[in-house]
């Protein structure tokens, strides 16, 4: 059960990633901005096939190590997942370095060859884009931390009654694998990073509300458009996630306080809900909506203006990857190479989220 | 309604704003009463300082085109189209007269000024954007 929790896994990553340039807006590319005059370069098209068949090729051969040695070994549940981490680390530094290298190149591709100059660069604004974004209200984030805030409550009350050992850590196989002695802390444990869960996708909502909007010159209505749908459909996926972490960790604390209800199987299914509607929504996102809305088809007119490019931003984009802007009031952006959002580390509130979610982990990690 | 700024322009970019704003409302595609958006939405949307933005805000506010009302934001003025005051005529005049002075340094007759003024207007009177 462990091996192919960790097999699913790893080809979800390597599937996600080797496919990735097909979610992403074409004026991206690897992290690069491609001028519109660019965008269709057989050089760059080549250039992503490439990314993806190499990066199938060498995720494949991890996948199949792995097969093999759990064939071969036979080894103990915690070889597993050691290994099978491993495994994940791996394909992730060789997708980030291949990412790299394409980054490189492109980069100097364009310096040298100057695609930018001689074009006028604009940026673009809607006056009524605030207007017509329609997030989710925060309120549907606060909501539902009523409920740890309410177990934790009532797992407190309820101390007494509760064994010796608090477990803190359950296997894929829905049995309690680590426990902690039983603490005020330890009991409340599970409600408390359920809060900092909801919290952190609380607080990602208000971002996106506040987030700078990327209109491009040549396609001004259209990328309005699927701008303002990915960002409705990412504040969704936000409540969904709160909605399943909430369901989850609730019924974990559940069975903490009354054991009686326990059973391996409804914690399996529990698990495995909560698997099923977070990667088909992630899946869904990725593939319907797309980065920046990309894969969501609109027609509109429009003008078409000779000599006019959007502006080159590449200088806050550290390796494609890293936002750093001191100007730009947003926290959350979209992301360039990737689904989804990143934060501005121009901004001090991106430090003091960061510093915050880390130092709680850390928090719970020592007391525990 | 959509604003475009060049930001390696010899316009400053608060000016810009402005300029693009005070064309919106003889356009017609913003009408007194209409929002803008925020000083911050305004600055994360152009990825640039609020400064910027804040700059811009001011001046338009000190020309009553727009109002800036604490925690409800930021409206065109309901003044926003009038008819010119004696101050406004001055401050136009003052700023008109720099642009026929090149105009006068180019030879170009009254009636040439005359007609370049005429074009622009039939131009903004086209509600083609």
């Amino acid at each position: 059960m462990t091996a192919i929790i960790f097999i699913l896994i790893l080809l979800f990553i390597i599937v996600i990633q080797a496919f990735l340039p097909k979610f992403l807006k074409a004026s991206e590319v690897f992290g690069v901005y491609i001028p519109d005059t660019h965008v269709n370069d057989s050089r760059i098209v080549k250039m992503k096939s490439r990314y993806t068949k190499v990066l199938l090729t060498g995720g494949m051969a991890i996948i199949l190590f792995f097969i093999g040695w759990l064939l071969l070994l036979r080894p103990s549940d915690q070889h597993i997942v050691l290994l099978g981490m491993v495994a994940q680390i791996l394909a992730v530094v060789f997708s980030i370095g291949l990412y790299a290298k394409n980054h490189i190149t492109l980069s100097n591709w364009k310096k040298t060859e100057k695609w930018t100059s001689g074009q006028i660069e604009r940026k673009v604004v809607d006056l009524q884009f605030r207007e017509q974004l329609k997030l989710l209200p925060n309120i549907f984030f606060i909501l539902p931390m009523l409920v740890p805030i309410t177990l934790g409550i009532y797992g407190l009350t309820q101390y007494e009654t509760l064994p010796g050992q608090i477990p803190i850590h359950w296997g894929p196989d829905g049995e309690a694998d680590g426990f902690a002695e039983k603490s005020w802390f330890s009991v409340s444990s599970l409600p408390l990073m359920t809060l900092v869960l909801q919290g952190m996708l609380l607080f990602f909502n208000s971002a996106m509300k506040q987030s700078g909007s990327k209109i491009q010159v040549q396609q001004k209505k259209r990328s309005r458009e699927q701008q303002l749908a990915f960002r409705k459909y990412s504040s969704w996926l936000l409540f969904v996630v709160t909605i399943s972490v909430t369901l989850l960790m609730g019924y974990l604390q559940l069975t903490i306080i009354a054991p009686e209800i326990m059973s391996s199987g409804v914690t399996l299914a529990f698990t495995i809900g909560f698997l099923i509607v977070i990667l088909g929504s992630v899946l869904y996102y990725t593939v319907i909506v797309g980065q920046s809305g990309t894969r969501i088809s609109i027609t509109t007119h429009e003008i078409n203006q000779k000599g006019v490019i959007d502006a080159d931003d590449d200088k806050y984009w550290k390796m494609g990857l890293i936002y750093i802007n001191k100007d730009d009031p947003s926290i959350l952006v979209e992301k360039r190479f990737g689904i989804g959002w990143t934060v501005n580390m121009g901004h001090k509130g991106s430090w003091i989220f960061l510093g915050l979610l880390f130092g709680t982990i850390a928090l719970i990690a020592i007391v525990l | 309604m959509f604003i475009e700024i060049e930001a390696n322009s010899s316009v400053p970019i608060y000016l810009q704003l402005v300029q693009q704003i005070i064309e919106g409302l003889a356009k017609g595609s913003l009408k007194p009463g209409d929002s803008l958006p925020s000083v911050r939405a305004f600055a994360a949307d152009l990825g640039m300082n609020m400064h910027t933005v804040n700059k811009a805000y001011h001046y338009l506010e000190e020309k009553e085109f727009i109002r800036i009302v604490q925690k409800k934001g930021v409206v065109i003025h309901a003044k926003g189209i009038r008819e010119a005051s004696a101050a406004d005529r001055n401050r136009l005049k003052q700023e008109l007269r720099p642009i026929v002075a090149e105009a006068l340094c180019l030879q170009m007759s009254q009636e040439e000024i005359k007609l370049l003024v005429k074009e622009i207007i039939t131009d903004l009177k086209e509600k083609s954007l």
